[in-house]
């Protein structure tokens, strides 16, 4: 049989013949794979663009919580969301028609796959690193900010950095993954397919150049976004004068609040406040309102303590034994002789952390505070000391937890009502008080604020009532600045005589620690300054005071941490600037 | 063009044209199923061709190139967009059927061997190979693939030969 009659044969069969199609079904049939086919299509390009389109709104929200940086991360998206749209209706505009010759047909599906490939390949240029580059920024600032030393900074950045790494390596593989199985194969079917056609071997017409589009974009808005921001943050420094300067310093360590006072002759003669109580309410604070001020109360137990020393309720040599004489047998024999002095200045050997049981006991405040003193004292003065009575200076608030109880002891009173009568009262400190400051769930006093990672979180809580006379203390920064002008005239102040006063301020021969007062020397205050600070890790207070200038400065905010504590500080120095020019 | 006129030009190349669709489809798939998935595919590029149609083109030259490129870009067993699946295919092979036709049994070996030679061809090739058996001219191939009239020649000289190699060995002599 030649071909001829090959032909013949072929022809003759009837290939329809044996087959029987209904039209009307078939032709619901492609309408329905249309519809389907045009929703892949569209599904498909909704699903990349759409998670761009998606997480930008989400980074522009959180830019606006937390951290400026990702803003820049939103931004990033909607660059490589643009891109990515353009790319698609630039090949749209390429695809090739299915009634268009064979060989064209091949030739631009080719180069369709080739684009496909080309743009996978490059996907670090065109996808990861755009998107990565602002998310590095953001947990740069957030190790920054974290607290700690600068090792744990650079580990936890580290951390984040590793995790992006793994992210983005994982995104890289899998797309090479749908390169090397998906679309290699269809390129080399189809050169294969052009092979047949009797093309020459065009040369290859894939894409060398790197599209470094968006990431140049990102890369160029990133640079400039923090040189201006640091520009900014340079320039409302430089511009703020002192007194209007701590919105600027609030702002710039990123405080909910920050307010200073400022005592010179016996007179308040400068306040300040900026910012909100409470991260997310935007009710701002007052000069009025009251702070929390931690270990500053524990001047006040000691100012207390010499009042009582002068009524004769107690001497500065009065030990532990004397006032407890029912502990004796139950507590160490080291802390008999531990004197109401060396508790006021730390070197009674009390241990600095509290025994782990007692503390978590105080924390349930059962009973009375005075009862719950009670116990936990017991449980303290029955371990071992740290160190041996009178050798070493040990920061302890279970030291000042001990004074506070034996004043209670003394005088048959609990601490807060005795420190309220014999201090705050005289004083006129009318918005002293314990614990957290205000109503619970109220904004009517600022909150504390607990830093979590890169969150800020209000809180109204405070220490157990264990340790009332080592930091539980809060009240007003004029009523604070009342208290420190009571410790910086002597002469005028009729309560305590001038000796005692100076007994107060006195370190132990060669510390720097006196009663409740850390003693240091300072150009700006013409020699001695009293200060002390003080957390109860939810607020951050610090007060100066300078004798010779009669002068004193106290900056308090309403959270705690390294950014709290720089910001305490740089209010301080703007105030020492401007009322101690010299 | 009204969805009404894309139908009727739809349904008329359906009634006209099926055998060439059907041809197509064999000649490059061998499975019932897969042939089945192939057609609905090419039904679907048609149905979708249709808005494009102007009549510059002779209307067998346009189903070829939209059945080929189809057939081109298919590949087993790879259905990414259809949800559910129907059977249009229903061949019918009964001895009545057959017997009805004037086909005579060593001829319909011959067409069977032929179509399963055609799908041992490069793609190309069986393309050439279902047209040339179908009679269409160099011009008309030359059309519907892309290509010099010249190298359809060399082409199908070697198609030929190749073909004719398949049969011998399925016992044919040409």
């Amino acid at each position: 049989m030649n071909f001829e009659n090959l032909q013949k044969v072929w022809q003759s069969q009837d290939a329809a013949a044996k087959v029987t199609i209904n039209a009307d079904v078939l032709l619901n049939e492609v309408r329905r794979n249309q519809l389907c086919f045009r929703r892949m299509i569209i599904w498909r390009d909704v699903r990349e663009v759409g998670v761009a389109a998606l997480l930008a709104p989400v980074f522009i929200y959180s830019g606006w919580r937390t951290h400026w940086t990702l803003y820049l991360s939103a931004f990033a998206c909607f660059v490589v969301g643009v891109d990515m749209v353009l790319d698609r209706l630039q090949q749209k505009k390429e695809s090739p028609d299915s009634h268009g010759s064979l060989k064209d047909c091949a030739a631009t599906s080719l180069a369709e796959v080739n684009h496909q490939i080309w743009l996978l390949k490059n996907i670090l240029w065109n996808y990861i690193l755009p998107l990565s580059l602002p998310v590095l920024l953001f947990f740069g600032w957030c190790a920054w900010s974290m607290p700690g030393p600068v090792t744990a900074k650079i580990l936890f950045l580290l951390c984040l950095i590793g995790f992006v790494l793994l992210i983005d390596v994982g995104t890289y593989w899998l797309n090479q993954f749908a390169v090397r199985k998906g679309l290699e194969p269809r390129r080399q079917e189809l050169e294969k397919l052009l092979g047949e056609f009797g093309t020459e071997k065009k040369p290859n017409n894939m894409k060398t150049k790197k599209p470094l589009g968006p990431l140049l974009l990102v890369l160029a808005v990133c640079i400039i976004a923090v040189i201006a921001h640091a520009a900014m943050k340079t320039n409302s420094v430089a511009n703020s004068t002192p007194a209007t300067g701590i919105p600027a310093i609030c702002k710039k360590h990123n405080l909910p609040a920050l307010a200073v006072v400022v005592v010179k002759d016996g007179a308040i003669c400068d306040r300040a406040a900026a910012g909100v109580r409470k991260w997310g309410d935007p009710t701002p604070v007052t000069t009025n309102d009251i702070f929390h001020i931690g270990s500053c109360t524990k001047s006040m137990t000691a100012t207390l303590t010499a009042m009582l020393i002068e009524e004769g309720k107690l001497k500065w040599d009065t030990t532990i034994a004397e006032v407890f004489p029912e502990l004796v047998g139950k507590m160490d024999k080291q802390y008999e002789t531990v004197t109401v002095e060396q508790l006021l200045h730390h070197r009674g050997g009390v241990p600095g952390d509290p025994p782990p049981a007692a503390w978590k006991r105080a924390w349930e405040e059962k009973g009375t505070p005075t009862e719950q003193r009670r116990e936990f004292i017991a449980a303290v003065l029955a371990q071992p000391p740290a160190a041996a009575p009178g050798t070493k200076m040990i920061y302890s608030n279970q030291g000042y937890a001990i004074i506070g109880f034996m004043l209670e002891k003394i005088t048959g009173q609990d601490y807060e009502t005795l420190i309220t009568e014999k201090l705050f009262q005289p004083l006129h400190m009318d918005t002293a008080g314990f614990g957290p400051p205000g109503t619970p769930d109220k904004i009517d006093q600022p909150w504390g604020h607990l830093r979590k990672l890169f969150m800020t979180i209000p809180v109204q809580a405070d220490n157990p009532p264990a340790i009332a006379s080592a930091g539980r203390v809060h009240c007003s920064l004029d009523d604070l600045a009342r208290y420190a002008m009571f410790h910086l005239q002597p002469a005028t102040n009729g309560w305590l005589k001038p000796d005692t006063l100076a007994r107060l301020h006195t370190p132990t021969t060669g510390g720097d620690y006196a009663c409740g007062w850390v003693v240091l020397q300072r150009d700006w205050a013409g020699g001695t300054t009293l200060m002390h600070n003080g957390s109860n890790t939810m607020w951050y207070i610090v007060m100066w005071l300078a004798p010779k200038k009669n002068f004193a400065v106290i900056a308090a905010t309403n959270i705690a941490g390294p950014d709290a504590e720089q910001g305490c500080d740089d209010a301080c120095v703007a105030m020492i600037h401007k009322w101690l020019p010299n | 063009m009204t969805a009404q006129e894309q139908e009727t030009i739809f349904r008329r190349w359906l009634g006209a044209h099926l055998g060439l669709i059907l041809k197509v489809v064999r000649g490059c798939a061998a499975a019932p199923a897969d042939q089945d998935d192939l057609f609905q595919d090419v039904c679907l590029q048609l149905w979708q061709s249709i808005p494009a149609f102007r009549g510059e083109a002779k209307e067998t030259t346009w189903i070829y190139r939209v059945a080929f490129n189809t057939a081109l870009a298919w590949r087993r067993g790879e259905r990414r967009w259809r949800e559910g699946h129907e059977t249009f295919l229903k061949f019918d092979l009964s001895p009545q059927t057959q017997a009805s036709h004037a086909e005579t049994l060593p001829e319909q070996e011959i067409v069977g061997q032929l179509y399963a030679a055609i799908r041992q061809l490069p793609k190309v090739d069986a393309s050439l190979a279902l047209m040339h058996l179908d009679g269409l001219s160099y011009a008309e191939m030359a059309e519907v693939l892309g290509i010099s009239e010249n190298y359809i020649g060399v082409k199908l000289n070697r198609i030929r030969k190749q073909l004719a190699e398949q049969l011998k060995g399925a016992g044919h002599e040409l």
